[in-house]
């Protein structure tokens, strides 16, 4: 993660158009940008940070903020592109099935298997697949905001379009499904 | 109080307390009282925050590139799909593209020849109009031929073949024997060769399957009765018989083309290349509103962030 002092030289380096400031952008929110990406639309997840970083490099010359507000920034329109993805697919009716979404938590074992040493080899995507399988829509997307892309409750239902309070409602009922899912694993081991 | 009480209380706990609900979605909560459950959340939201996995930057080169030619003004609609999943779906369509083409010129080619469609189309398309138009073209062409008596008397006849070998005659009356060369017999003068009495007998240039040992048994006895055909109108004994074929109306021919109509050229003005302008994407800067709710046609202005007091503000929690 950037550090706050340093997002504003970084971002206005990177609006020049230098390369290592491009590239140091890329390798810090990268990883939670694609991991929010995937865990929504996996096999749509590549061409959609594809397209969000270009909409960055666009406007990169126009931020002005911290690093959590480059956060924001970055997953808002993340969503945006998800949500345009998804209308194009509602109207093309095509699903893509990438090839890692087959070893997900069944391929692990998740599904029943009483070993807890099974979480310990789960890879990010996995963990995160895992932790957003039980949780409604609405649910899983607040959770991501949060825990992948390290959003406040403010700037999550700013992104969300929902109230501070209807995000942390979200959570918590996200927490309580995860709860009864991983309580139930505890008492069977 | 029982375990799954304090759980309940726990659980409740992150709704109303923000510290602890941070705490409980960053993975930092030490709380003595968290449930048995929470050590596989935690640990699940610490692998979600986990630091980059190389396949994770594989794009790193594309996307950077892509991006520096944005910022240098490069005007880039979308990045060329590199991923695993696009790359073996376009190779699958390509191949599939190929292989219906190749089954498709395969069935084509197989069909053709066992059903003989350039034969079908040859019998239906070529033969009729070869024989309204080009056959009669060229009986009207064709001069009557004369043939002198010495090199009548020099074609061999084919009648004394059959008597020769002894081999029953089997072709066409027309076509055998002493009335083979009718039309030029019949061309004759009158005297130079004598007439054949089967070159002006219709019935004699009927093709007739005769079967005989003598071919002169055709002229003497035919064997078969003759078709009834109209004799022609009213020859006088002696004269010649030409039978011309009947006047057969030309052939539609269109009208040789006239000379081609000149088209106008237009005198198009030479390329010229456009100067040279430096297209970029204007910077629109959106309000707040618009940076917190997403219409489709206002999306590239609204991804831009909102003023730094907007972005400024989210960052107090």
């Amino acid at each position: 993660m950037i550090r706050d002092v340093d997002l504003p030289d970084l971002v206005a380096a990177a609006g020049r158009g230098e390369h290592w400031a491009l590239t140091e952008l890329f390798r810090a929110y990268q990883p939670p940008l694609l991991r929010f990406l995937k865990a929504q639309e996996p096999g749509a997840a590549d061409d959609l940070a594809g397209e969000v970083w270009i909409a960055v490099a666009r406007g990169l010359d126009q931020f002005v903020g911290d690093e959590a507000g480059f956060r924001g920034w970055l997953f808002t329109i993340a969503r945006r592109r998800l949500i345009d993805h998804r209308r194009r697919a509602a109207r093309q009716r095509t699903d893509v099935v990438a090839s890692d979404q087959l070893d997900t938590t069944d391929e692990w074992g998740l599904g029943g298997d009483p070993a807890g040493e099974v979480l310990d080899r789960l890879g990010a995507q996995g963990a995160i697949d895992a932790l957003v399988a039980e949780l409604t829509p609405d649910q899983a997307e607040a959770v991501l905001l949060r825990v992948v892309g390290g959003l406040s409750v403010a700037e999550t239902g700013r992104i969300m379009q929902r109230s501070p309070g209807t995000v942390r409602v979200l959570c918590h009922r996200a927490l309580r499904r995860l709860a009864a899912h991983y309580d139930e694993r505890a008492v069977a081991r | 109080m029982t375990a799954v009480g304090r759980d309940e209380i726990w659980v409740d706990m992150t709704q109303f307390d923000q510290r602890a609900a941070d705490g409980v979605w960053d993975g930092t909560t030490r709380d003595p009282d968290a449930p048995p459950w929470y050590r596989d959340v935690r640990s699940l939201i610490h692998r979600a925050r986990g630091p980059a996995e190389p396949e994770e930057l594989v794009d790193e080169p594309v996307v950077v590139a892509t991006m520096h030619k944005v910022r240098l003004g490069g005007s880039i609609a979308r990045l060329p799909r590199s991923s695993g999943v696009r790359t073996l779906g376009r190779v699958i369509a390509m191949k599939a593209a190929a292989a219906t083409t190749a089954s498709v010129i395969g069935v084509a080619a197989a069909a053709a020849a066992t059903t003989g469609i350039v034969a079908t189309v040859a019998a239906t398309v070529v033969v009729p109009v070869v024989k309204e138009h080009v056959v009669p073209m060229i009986n009207d062409h064709i001069p009557p031929a004369v043939v002198p008596a010495e090199v009548a008397s020099s074609i061999p006849d084919p009648a004394r073949h059959h008597e020769a070998s002894g081999l029953p005659c089997t072709v066409a009356v027309g076509s055998c024997g002493d009335q083979a060369p009718a039309p030029a017999a019949a061309a004759g003068p009158v005297g130079d060769l004598p007439v054949d009495q089967s070159v002006t007998d219709p019935s004699a240039a009927t093709p007739t399957s005769v079967t005989g040992t003598d071919a002169t048994d055709h002229t003497a006895a035919p064997a078969v009765d003759p078709p009834a055909t109209d004799p022609p109108a009213d020859p006088e004994a002696g004269d010649p018989v030409v039978t011309e074929p009947p006047p057969v109306d030309p052939p539609p021919v269109d009208p040789p083309p006239s000379d081609p109509p000149i088209e106008p050229t237009i005198a198009d003005p030479p390329p010229t290349d456009p100067p040279p302008v430096e297209t970029q994407s204007p910077a629109v800067a959106p309000g707040p509103e618009e940076h917190a709710e997403g219409s489709g046609a206002a999306r590239d202005s609204v991804d831009l962030p909102a003023d730094s007091t907007t972005t400024g503000s989210a960052t107090g929690n």
